[in-house]
């Protein structure tokens, strides 16, 4: 227990570090405002920037195949918007990770694991359209951008090279696309984005391509009314992401035991204000239909914060 | 016959004194001294406060109201302020969230004009529904 204690000590004190360190490289950073689990279409004010953490910890552990497999990620996440202009805002993802994939082969327990940097994300987003009115607003936003591999992808252990599953990168540039809308009023919002996201291959193997629609209902629970100024608002949040996957290929074949449809509502809240906001959420898988021996996830833990420059 | 103690002439003070009092009561003396200095130091004070309130009076700034469409959350309404802290003259901004309606105070002497006003909203992100001038300063004065 105090190991662990120690062990998750060392984790956000290597998270704020590389946070800190990744905030200065760029320079600057971005967030939004809404969801918990996607994006939303809310502007970043032009020449001007947001900063966005998050800190992930994804369980799964349902295992069919009778390997007793079970994978735990954590991974820190750190996102830098900056408004170009009004309506352009360009975005750069880069996350901090720790796999490990516990396995029973041949009735010995192993133990394989990664962590380090991962695989860094940027794109764009413009606001195609918006309808400003007194104390609401309407926005819609195609975005699009790319993966990039620079996470380590070849990592081994005396086991030999470790899955594509537990590399802290995935060695592939994927690119992806999608469209988000956003609803806001003064009471509460709601958010849709439908994606895709083309995983292309490396080291003969490559993960299934991505679809995903997502939406997101923040309703305000505190304060219930208000009458001046600029309060902090209370949001329920609750969300649901759609998430279906192709099937991996190795060395050009299908991998049956891979792939698959999930749901997941998440029951979250959320504090915002001028300046910042925190908020937290829990991914729970409500449809799993995978294919083969697929891995199911148990939960999803994201909490975070975002703050404005 | 003994002299009693007589204290320094200090004017009309002394005078008054001496044709109430005979000499040697010196702590009334020293008490409507203490009095007479009070009050000349009020004197003073006010007429001190009454010269800055005239000045203030003068240095009256001019003062907007900004009317934005789309403000629907705290967190946006900092972009807002960000936007117009940039504006030249800016003094102070208050955002009400529930109007959408933002105050800009400028500094005495600078003005904001509807044009920049509505630049800077829309840098933020949002739309300009209005914009009027609430409080004119000194220099908008003359233009009347």
């Amino acid at each position: 227990m105090l190991l662990q204690i120690i062990d998750l000590g060392k984790r956000i004190i290597w998270t704020i570090g590389l946070s800190a360190a990744f905030f200065l490289f760029v320079g600057i950073g971005a967030a939004w405002s809404a969801p918990i689990t996607f994006n939303t279409a809310l502007p970043v004010a032009e020449e001007e920037f947001i900063f966005r953490e998050q800190f992930i910890f994804d369980q799964s552990g349902d295992d069919p195949s009778g390997a007793d497999r079970d994978r735990e990620v954590f991974a820190a996440v750190s996102v830098l918007g900056y408004g170009v202009t009004s309506d352009l805002a360009v975005f750069g993802v880069l996350p901090y990770v720790d796999k490990s994939l516990d396995i029973t082969s041949m009735g010995t327990r192993n133990t394989r694991d990664a962590s380090g940097l991962g695989d860094m994300t940027l794109f764009g987003r413009y606001t195609i359209f918006k309808d400003n009115v007194p104390g609401r607003t309407f926005r819609i936003a195609p975005f699009a951008g790319v993966k990039l591999p620079t996470g380590e992808d070849d990592k081994t252990d005396g086991l030999g090279r470790l899955p594509a599953s537990v590399q802290a990168g995935s060695g592939s540039t994927d690119p992806f696309g999608g469209l988000v809308a956003t609803y806001q009023t003064l009471n509460f919002e709601i958010d849709t984005q439908a994606s895709y996201k083309v995983n292309t291959g490396a080291n003969n193997f490559e993960f299934g391509d991505v679809a995903r629609f997502d939406a997101s209902l923040q309703y305000r629970l505190w304060p219930r009314s208000f009458e001046s100024g600029v309060p902090g608002f209370l949001y329920g949040v609750f969300e649901g992401n759609l998430i279906h996957q192709n099937k991996n290929q190795s060395n050009g074949i299908n991998d049956p035991n891979s792939g698959g449809t999930t749901l997941f509502l998440v029951p979250g809240l959320q504090y915002v204000t001028k300046r910042w906001i925190a908020e937290g959420g829990v991914q729970v898988p409500v449809v799993q239909n995978l294919n083969g021996t697929s891995l199911e996830k148990d939960y999803v833990v994201r909490f975070g914060f975002r703050f404005n420059f | 016959m003994k002299k009693p103690l007589r204290p320094p002439v200090w004017g009309k003070l002394w005078v008054i004194e001496k044709q109430s009092k005979p000499y040697g009561d010196l702590k009334m003396f020293y008490h409507l001294k203490a009095a007479s200095i009070m009050k000349t130091l009020g004197s003073i004070l006010f007429a001190l406060l009454l010269g800055v309130a005239v000045a203030g009076a003068q240095e009256a700034k001019p003062v907007y109201k900004v009317y934005v469409d789309g403000l629907s959350c705290p967190f946006c309404t900092y972009g807002i302020e960000k936007k117009f802290s940039k504006v030249q003259g800016v003094e102070k901004i208050a955002v009400d969230l529930k109007t959408g309606i933002t105050i800009i105070t400028m500094a005495s002497g600078k003005t904001l004009d509807k044009t920049t006003a509505r630049e800077t909203v829309e840098a933020a992100g949002f739309t300009l529904r209005d914009f009027e001038q609430v409080q004119i300063g000194p220099e908008d004065k003359g233009k009347e």
